[in-house]
């Protein structure tokens, strides 16, 4: 009820970059034309963002139609779902810019917005302008810069569970530099520990210079830097008496520091605007994870990697673009070298129920009964990756009277290789037969490459209408994107496990049927595509009471999908193949009113993700739906301003979900909401109250299977926090 | 008594390992036929019918110092269609006679080995064979198992 009669009596101001820039500089990217981006797309701006309080990339699965980006486990699982397509594992589905420069790894999709200015999700396979990884769409996000403010900016907030976020950068002349500092004791208890089990603490800083010597060049710079360190994965075993406590007995958490460098330079001269950014990315993290989510001593990873990133791209334009005909050519170049180191270490109850009770079950009762001389043991297994990728790309627009016509094409090539090196040492001694322990040493060694060459088109028609009380928008589109190859560096450990276990049973003179292990080689999964056929229409009623709209169908045929499925042999993981074809069709829609000071936005995203084909080796599940993702999103939000009081609420609603490809667990549709209350003190002072899942309601965000065991994770419970925020002009 | 039955399996792993992998360097002439693989049918008779098991490898390789005995290697058979697993089946001493046109051999009251570990449960009795040219048979008793093998050389491009 207050809910409701927030959305129908509040009024906050229409959605808008009120930023203007005073020198021009925009994305590389930007559309040629004006608004002529051939594909529908999504925004927020900073006021409205900090309006709801929305922190991170995750909570703008909040507002934008079709995205889901569930928060469970930790900032490392930063998994994407967008029109009904998404993956836990690899490559995301979804690229992610940050001011023109690409973040590098979805490891790094998890951090602290500070001075967000904007944020762009455009839909659909961007794959012409942007490449690899931008099958399901690409998000843009813009930063505060000098050149659109000076002053200074400041916010503490101290919330539920001992959260604290403390935020602050100044803007002065040509240089604007961040800082961001955040704490949580953690919101879930660990029933073993008796501790929380997912407190962390994460800083980072972003400093930017930005210099436009003269007015034919324009030289950018900017540096960040963040560090996160965190506990995590809060996983609930199911059991028939419900879901249970979260009680694993393994160290569980993450830490991450990422670097990035970037350096945009802008020329016009010869008669071209020549565009080009630099960036130079490393990233460290560590995940540790007690793989059995229960008090049992089973097996644990560790996966630690080092990662340098390196990508130049250029676009290259004409300085005054033809009437009929605005063109932009584009280079990309990209590299990547990754050392992982990634043990496994068996513990004594793994060692006996996943390894010992296996292979004694088949070793004949005569014979005797293997045992190890280790409580515990690691495979250890050191991956060296290196991936390169070069692109061109051109992109028209012909621009007939109202009619449009955009047609690009990108030549993209990549290739990539790993030398993988998996060992592991046991003393094992078969009893009674065997008087001593035997001693084996194990050995997985070799390379892989994997490459590929993509024609990545895109084609749009585009007409404009107009009339005494409204403009408007017809658009129809196709357009192709992929997602990248690359290899299963997970499923090692349990190909090193397989050949140790046949090769103890060997030494007793007994095989398995069945007992090829997975190679190396099955190992390298391809590129993934998806052909976008999409239409829609804009509306927008000018004046003072204003309303935009848009509606957009789309139709996305996946191929080569990658989908996990179980190895061949006696292999307990499961592992990235090019198993899948998948279709979704769906739409999206978005309605934003203004009337004086009054705002509503409703938001509206709907997909039927189906497999057409896909068998993970045991089942066959084609016609199923595409777990995880969710079938509608809806977002409805609102806010009232009286005096120096303001209101902002905002309705959000996520389902169904079908967790599982079977389609045999489901998590119907639910609404949750949020609110925030503020106060100006003063014209530079505002003090505000948020409150998060208002209702305080449970609900699993996260399912997964472990050791025959099944998890849940359960949504956060409600937030409540009280912030200051200061803002001073120069 | 483990230690030396650890120790014997490893010599006979040992054994087996040389007589494939060197040739003789003693001056004793090479024993025809062996250090040889033959691919055939391993038929078991089983609750009155017979049980086969097809594509089986059996390896014969002379013991050394040769004391005209060859050791025997049945690789991955099943003496029962119900056995989960398959097993390698290792006789380490067989006698045995050069003929004009190949070898004869027998055992009878040898401990068999899968992989290290003797197999008292298969006690080999009554073992009787031939190679003859290309062609290998023998007849068995693995424990309560009458066994017989009828193969032919896998030949070998060096």
């Amino acid at each position: 009820m207050f809910l409701s009669t927030v959305l129908l009596a509040s009024a906050i101001t229409i959605q808008a970059d009120s930023l203007l820039p005073t020198v021009l500089i925009t994305s590389m990217k930007e559309p040629l034309t004006s608004g002529v981006t051939a594909h529908g797309k999504s925004s927020i701006y900073q006021e409205e963002m900090e309006r709801l309080g929305m922190d991170s990339p995750k909570e703008l699965s909040l507002v934008m139609p079709g995205l889901y980006i569930p928060d469970y486990g930790s900032s490392m699982t930063s998994t994407i779902y967008h029109r009904g397509f998404g993956s836990r594992m690899e490559n995301p589905v979804m690229g992610l810019y940050i001011d023109d420069i690409p973040v590098p790894d979805k490891n790094c999709y998890d951090t602290d917005f500070i001075d967000v200015r904007s944020v762009e999700l455009m839909n659909g396979p961007q794959g012409t302008l942007y490449g690899r990884n931008s099958m399901s769409g690409l998000m843009n996000i813009r930063t505060l810069s000098p050149d659109v403010f000076q002053g200074y900016r400041a916010n503490v907030e101290y919330g539920t569970a001992g959260s604290i976020r403390a935020k602050g950068s100044v803007y002065r002349n040509s240089i604007g530099a961040a800082a961001w500092y955040t704490h949580t004791d953690g919101f879930y208890e660990n029933t073993y520990s008796g501790r929380k089990c997912d407190s962390g603490d994460g800083a980072g800083l972003r400093l930017r210079y930005m210099k436009t010597p003269t007015g034919k060049k324009h030289l950018e710079n900017i540096f960040s830097a963040s560090y996160t360190d965190q506990g995590g994965y809060p996983y609930r075993q199911i059991t028939g008496s419900g879901v249970q406590p979260v009680c694993y007995n393994d160290l569980s958490g993450y830490s991450r520091l990422h670097i990035s460098e970037g350096f945009k330079l802008g020329i016009i001269a010869g008669g071209v605007r020549i565009n080009s950014v630099t960036s130079l990315s490393y990233l460290y993290d560590r995940m540790d994870m007690d793989q059995d989510f229960t008090s049992a001593s089973m097996f644990t990873l560790m996966q630690k990697q080092n990662s340098l990133f390196l990508t130049q791209e250029a676009t290259i334009t004409p300085a005054v673009q033809k009437e009929h005909w605005k063109t932009r050519n584009g280079i990309f170049i990209y590299a990547r070298m990754n050392d992982m180191e990634a043990p496994v270490t068996f513990k004594s109850d793994g060692i006996r129920t996943l390894i010992l009770d296996n292979a004694n079950a088949n070793i004949p009762s005569y014979l005797g009964q293997l045992s190890f001389l280790e409580n515990e043991f690691p495979i250890t297994s050191d991956f060296d990756m290196l991936y390169a990728n070069a692109a061109i790309y051109h992109e028209s627009v012909f621009v007939f009277d109202r009619w449009q016509i955009v047609a690009g094409l990108r030549i993209d090539a990549e290739s990539a290789v790993m030398d993988y090196n998996s060992q592991s040492n046991v003393n094992f001694i078969l009893s009674p037969a065997m008087s001593d322990y035997h001693s084996m040493d194990v050995r997985y060694q070799g390379n892989e490459t994997e490459s590929s060459f993509q024609l990545l088109p895109k084609l749009a028609v585009m007409h404009d209408f107009r009339s005494e009380m409204i403009r408007g928008r017809v658009e129809a589109s196709y357009s192709r994107g992929y997602r990248a190859g690359g290899f299963n560096t997970q499923i090692f450990s349990d190909i090193l496990q397989n050949i140790m276990m046949n090769q103890m049973m060997g030494l007793c003179g007994v095989h398995l049927d069945n007992s090829n292990s997975t190679s190396a080689a099955a190992t390298v999964y391809k590129p993934e595509f998806a052909d976008d056929f999409e239409i829609g229409l804009t509306v927008t009623r000018p004046g003072d009471v204003s309303f935009t709209g848009s509606v957009t169908a789309f139709h996305i045929e996946c191929r080569d999908q990658q989908i996990t499925v179980f190895p061949p042999g006696k292999s307990t993981g499961r592992m990235m193949a090019n198993a899948g074809h998948s279709k979704s069709t769906g739409f999206e829609a978005d309605l934003s009113m203004s009337a004086k000071d009054m705002t509503v936005a409703v938001s509206y995203g709907y997909s039927n993700a189906r497999f057409s084909d896909y068998s993970d080796g045991n089942n066959d599940y084609s016609g199923k739906r595409i777990p995880y993702a969710p079938l509608q999103t809806l977002s409805a939000r609102a806010g009232y301003t009286y005096r120096k009081w303001t209101l902002n609420a905002m309705l959000t609603g996520l389902g169904d979900i079908w967790w599982d490809q079977a389609n045999t667990l489901r998590q119907p549709f639910y609404l949750t909401g949020r609110g925030r209350l503020t106060y100006n003190m003063t014209e530079t002072l505002t003090l505000y109250l948020s409150a998060e899942n208002i209702t305080d309601k449970e609900r699993p965000v996260f399912y997964f299977k472990s050791v025959g065991n099944s998890f849940f994770q359960m949504s956060k419970p409600a937030y409540i926090s009280l912030g200051l925020n200061l803002l001073l002009y120069n | 008594m483990r230690t030396k039955t650890f120790m014997m399996s490893a010599a006979i792993l040992a054994t087996l390992f040389a007589g494939a992998c060197s040739k003789d360097e003693t001056e004793e002439e090479p024993l025809p036929y062996t250090g040889s693989s033959y691919l055939g049918t391993v038929t078991v008779l089983y609750n009155g019918e017979d049980y086969d098991n097809e594509n089986i490898t059996v390896d014969l390789s002379a013991n050394e110092p040769a004391d005209g005995t060859l050791s025997m290697t049945i690789h991955q058979i099943r003496f029962v269609p119900q056995m989960p697993v398959t097993v390698d089946v290792s006789i380490p001493t067989v006698k045995y006679t050069r003929t004009d046109d190949g070898i004869t051999f027998s055992a009878d009251s040898v401990v068999p080995y899968s992989g290290v570990v003797p197999v008292e449960r298969y006690l080999v009795t009554g073992l009787e064979g031939s190679v003859k040219g290309d062609d290998c048979t023998f007849t068995v008793n693995f424990g309560a198992y009458p066994t017989s093998f009828n193969g032919t050389v896998v030949k070998t491009t060096e």
